[in-house]
This record gives C-alpha cells, structure tokens and sequence, in this order.
C-alpha cells in the first residue's frame, strides 16, 4: 500500500481544504493515522472509499475518544513593585488547553487486502461544538458504532439516519465514557422514564383525591 | 419480540412492525447487559482487564484472550515463542469448533427441532471444555492469554487428548450433516431466507462466517495473518446466495478446515518457553502510543484498540464487537419474510449478547 504521505497528498490534491494532518504513533507498531478537519470529512472519506488504489470499503472500528481540557503550569519570573522597591518575584502561569472530542475510524480495503488508513476527526470542544459529520452514510458498518458514540461520548453525528442511544436509555443525560464522568452514588436514583409515567398517570387521579365518592 | 434465541434469554429484543404475518420494521434494542466494560478497563491495569475479556463473548474466551494479548503485543513490541504460538492456534481452533458446533445445535432448536441436535451439540462440546478446564482450571472463563505467551504449559497427556478429541470430531460432523442439511423441512426453513447480498455485507462491516456466506473472501487468518496462521494450508470456504443455509453450510465447512489446522498443529507442537521473557506481569507500561489489534474469532472480526498514555492503566480501550456490528443489517434480511423467518435469521448471525453489549 502506498505510504501515508502520498495518501495525504492525493487527498489533499482531490478534496480541497481537507486540512489533513499525519498523527504520530510511538508505539512499536507504529500505526499513524491521518486526522481531518470536520469539515471535509465526509467528501474525504468518499475519497478514501472510491479511489481505485486504496479502495477502503471495509470501516473495520470506528470509536471515540475523550482528550479533556489540560492545564499545564509554568513559574516566570517577572518584576514588581513590592512597597516601592522593583523585586524578582516567580508566579505560576496557568495556561489552559480547550479539550475536544475525537472519532476515530480504521479502515481497510476488502477488495484490495490492504490496509489499515486511520481517520480521525475531532470536535470543536466538548461542550456545545460537539458535532461532527456522520460517515454511516458511505460505511454502513458505522451506524451502531456511531450511535455508541453518541450515547457513550455525546459526539452529535449530523447526516446520521437513525442517531439514537444504543446502550444506555433514552432519557439518560450523561455520557459515561467521558473522562470527567462521576459516577453517581445510587444508580437508582437516576431518573428514568418511570418518573414520566407516574407523572402521567397522575392524570388519571380525580382532583380532589376521591373524597366525593362517585365512580371511578 | 424476545427473547426466543437460546442466547438471548431476557436481554435482547427487538421492536417489530407487522403486516398481517410479514416484517415491515424491525429494530433491534441493547443494553440490557451493558456494563461499560471499557470504562472498567480504563480503571484497572492492563493485565486486570484480561479476565473481562472472557466475559464478553463467553463462548469463545480463549479467543477474546488472544484479541487482547495481540492489541496489547502490538502497543508494547512483545514477541510471542513458538510453542505458545502454537497453544495459542490449537485453543482458538478448538474454540472455533466448540462455537460453531453449539450454533449448529441453537439454529436447529430455533428452526423447531427442539433437543436432540442441541444436545448432540453439547456432547461434543463438553469434551472441548474438558479440555479446556484440564488446562485452564476453568470451563468457560479461561482468562489463559498473557502478553507475549500464555499462561500456564500443557498439562501432562493434554495433547494426547486433544488429539483424540480432534480425530473424533470428523465422525460427529458427519453424523450432524447427515442429520440436518438433508433434511427437508430444514431446506424450506433455511433456502432463500434472510439473503444478504455481498456489497451490503462489504459496506456494512460484517465479518467472519455471515460475510464468507455472501461470497465474500476474506479472512483474517489469511488476509492479514496473525500468529503463525501463515504456516498452515487450509481452505476458506465462501458461500454463493448468502441466505441462512450458506451460513449454516459455511459454519460446518469451516469445521472441517479447522480440524486441518489442529491435525497439523498437534503434529508439529515445539517445546520450548511459552512467554516472552521480556514481558512483565507486575507494573507493565507500555510507553504512549495506540495500537488496533484484530483476528478472525469465531463470530467475525474481534479487535482491540488501546491508547496507552505512558501509565499503568490505558488510557483508551476499545472492543470491536463483532456480534454487534453484525446486527447492523438485521432489518435489511428480515423484511418482507415472516416472523418465524426472524427467529431464524436471528440464530444464523450467532450473536452472545455480553459481546453486544459488553
């Protein structure tokens, strides 16, 4: 198979403002992967499906993964005027790395026996930019995984035909898969849509608790 | 609708749109045995995690074991001694036959034939997991993979077993597909049902048997060989309709070739060590990085992917549930066909929901 830099640069050449990047693996194994930007991601991975060198019409995995907000600290020496005399003093400097979330997708190519090209698109942040394009659409086998996601990670992925909680239930508002997740101390204190129910069937109670007697 | 599969007893279902007797809609629902199994893992030790694994799809713990010691092989550069390679083949090919055994006796129970093939089924099975406990200590949840080798040597006559076990098995196939794929009610029950044409299978990521019925030839264990598969002459056996009774006939085929591989691999079994020496049990940290490790488990395409960040514990771990995955075109078989096709066609993906679910 061809190496990951002409497979970025025949990207790149075809899809316009891809803004593909090559990511790093240290490990011995040293399986790279492209990330892209959210925005193109779709017609990029159309590219990778379609092209007849590649042929990637197999998305083997396609998961999520939480990278939060990092804080890191570095002491500075800076001048001061402490009581009208200029002094050396250290502070610490906080600098504050916005997270995100991150799809990735290993895929291969069935008809060619190769692979595997490692995608990975990342969110905004991991607050309200949480969307990115659904690749369902051109692999089929992401449809649960990426409704996985979604339950597990919160990443909202547009163009999904049927993005709904897979594991958890519908109603459940956190995602567990996230770093920042606490889990809570009575799980059954965690409403559920049995609370939706009692609320209705309060309906079916006469308003002043029974007390006129009649029929019910 | 459910649970009716003997291995969803309670925690799957599906919801069912009906006209009069045929399928218009159908959605498979999860989650009843959802226990976050990444996130577990994500808390506990690389090692810790490898008896989870065994619960995900407890047929076939041997083979979850090997996914995992493979994923973790990749992140940490360990290389595996012959002989354990070795153990490694003849477990996972003996958990091959015990899997697809066992699914040949639950489709014939959902098809109606309710005990006699299942148990036949269970008869042969039960000598496997003899085996398997011989070596394990346990029957189901063997937790025998380590990095870079496995966990304890063969027992004294283990092989010997083995092997007597394994010659035995062409005579139970035969007498099982002498029983069953004659048979003509199961012909009409399982011919032209639940079809899945190969470009669907290719695009919607099925794997293993399912996607070899649709005449799709790929299989790990020769496309992307793991291990030391690459020693070993065998057939893959492909499909041509792609409907319940391929499936069924690959899952036997597959058998056959899988005694091939034993045969061979008990001939030529090494002496030697069975675990890397460079691989340490206690305070194991892979430097960071990521690895995505998969092979051919019985069901499909079971991978791993982990994301170490320099720490004892990873920072990622993901499992590819092949059983999950499969479920993807569950709907797209059974419409226009009957309810008693679903069950059918239901039993013939060979889902376990602790994998589906995890």
């Amino acid at each position: 198979m061809e190496s990951l830099e002409e497979i970025k640069a025949r990207v790149e050449a075809s899809v316009t403002g891809a803004a593909v990047e090559i990511v790093p693996n240290d490990a011995p194994c040293q399986q790279r992967s492209l990330r892209v930007g959210r925005e193109k991601a779709r017609e990029v991975a159309e590219f990778l499906r379609d092209d007849p060198r590649l042929r990637l019409d197999y998305a083997s995995n396609a998961t999520g993964v939480d990278w939060p907000d990092t804080v890191t600290k570095q002491k500075v020496k800076v001048k001061k005027q402490i009581n009208g005399v200029e002094q050396e003093v250290e502070e610490t400097l906080e600098e504050r790395k916005p997270g995100c979330l991150e799809a990735v997708y290993h895929l291969y190519s069935m008809a060619l026996k190769q692979g595997p090209v490692i995608l990975r698109v990342r969110t905004a942040d991991r607050m309200q930019g949480v969307h990115l394009p659904s690749l369902t659409p051109v692999w089929r086998g992401a449809e649960f995984q990426e409704r996985e996601i979604y339950d597990l990670y919160g990443i909202v992925f547009d163009g999904h035909p049927d993005l709904r909680r897979l594991l958890m239930w519908e109603g459940y508002r956190h995602h567990p898969m996230r770093k920042d997740f606490v889990e809570p101390d009575d799980y059954e204190y965690e409403p559920t849509p049995h609370d939706e129910v009692l609320e209705k069937a309060k309906a079916h109670y006469p308003a002043d608790g029974g007390t006129q007697g009649g029929t019910a | 609708m459910g649970p009716q599969h003997p291995s969803t007893h309670g925690v799957f279902r599906m919801d069912v749109v009906l006209d009069g007797e045929r399928i218009v809609k159908l959605k498979p629902v999860f989650g009843y045995l959802h226990r976050n199994h990444e996130k577990i893992a994500e808390a506990t030790t690389y090692l810790g995690s490898m008896p989870y694994t065994d619960r995900l799809d407890y047929f076939c713990s041997i083979t979850n074991n090997w996914a995992y010691a493979l994923a973790v092989e990749k992140l940490a550069g360990l290389n595996v001694p012959e002989r354990a390679e070795y153990i490694r083949i003849i477990t996972a090919e003996l958990t091959r036959l015990l899997n697809h055994t066992c699914l040949l006796g639950f489709l014939a129970q959902d098809m109606g034939a309710l005990g006699t093939p299942l148990m036949y089924a269970f008869r042969e099975r039960e000598k496997i997991l003899d085996l398997f406990e011989a070596l394990t200590g346990a029957r189901m949840m063997c937790n025998y993979m380590r990095f870079g080798g496995c966990r304890v040597d063969l027992p004294p006559g283990w092989i010997e077993q083995a092997a007597r076990v394994v010659d035995g098995y062409p005579r139970f196939l035969e007498e099982f597909e002498r029983l069953l794929t004659g048979n003509e009610i199961l012909m009409a029950r399982t011919q032209g049902v639940g079809i899945l044409p190969a470009a669907l299978a290719v695009n919607a990521s099925i794997t293993g048997p399912m996607l070899r019925a649709s005449g799709v030839d790929y299989d790990l264990r020769k496309t992307d060989p793991y291990g030391i598969y690459g020693r070993f002459p065998f057939r893959v056996p492909l499909g041509a309709q792609g409907d319940v009774y391929d499936r069924l006939m690959i899952r036997l085929l597959e058998m056959g070739e899988s005694i091939k591989i034993l045969k061979q691999a008990i001939q030529e079994l090494p002496g030697g060590p069975i675990v890397d020496p460079k691989a340490k049990l206690r305070a194991f940290k892979p430097k960071a990085g990521e690895a995505y490790g998969r092979i051919e488990a019985p069901k499909g395409e079971l991978g791993f992917y982990l994301i170490s960040d320099g720490s004892a514990n990873p920072y990622r771990y993901r499992v590819r549930p092949p059983s999950l995955i499969n479920l993807t075109i569950l709907e797209d078989m059974c419409l226009g066909h009957t309810i008693a096709d679903v069950v059918v066609i239901l039993g013939s993906v060979d889902i376990v929901l602790g994998e589906v679910d995890r």
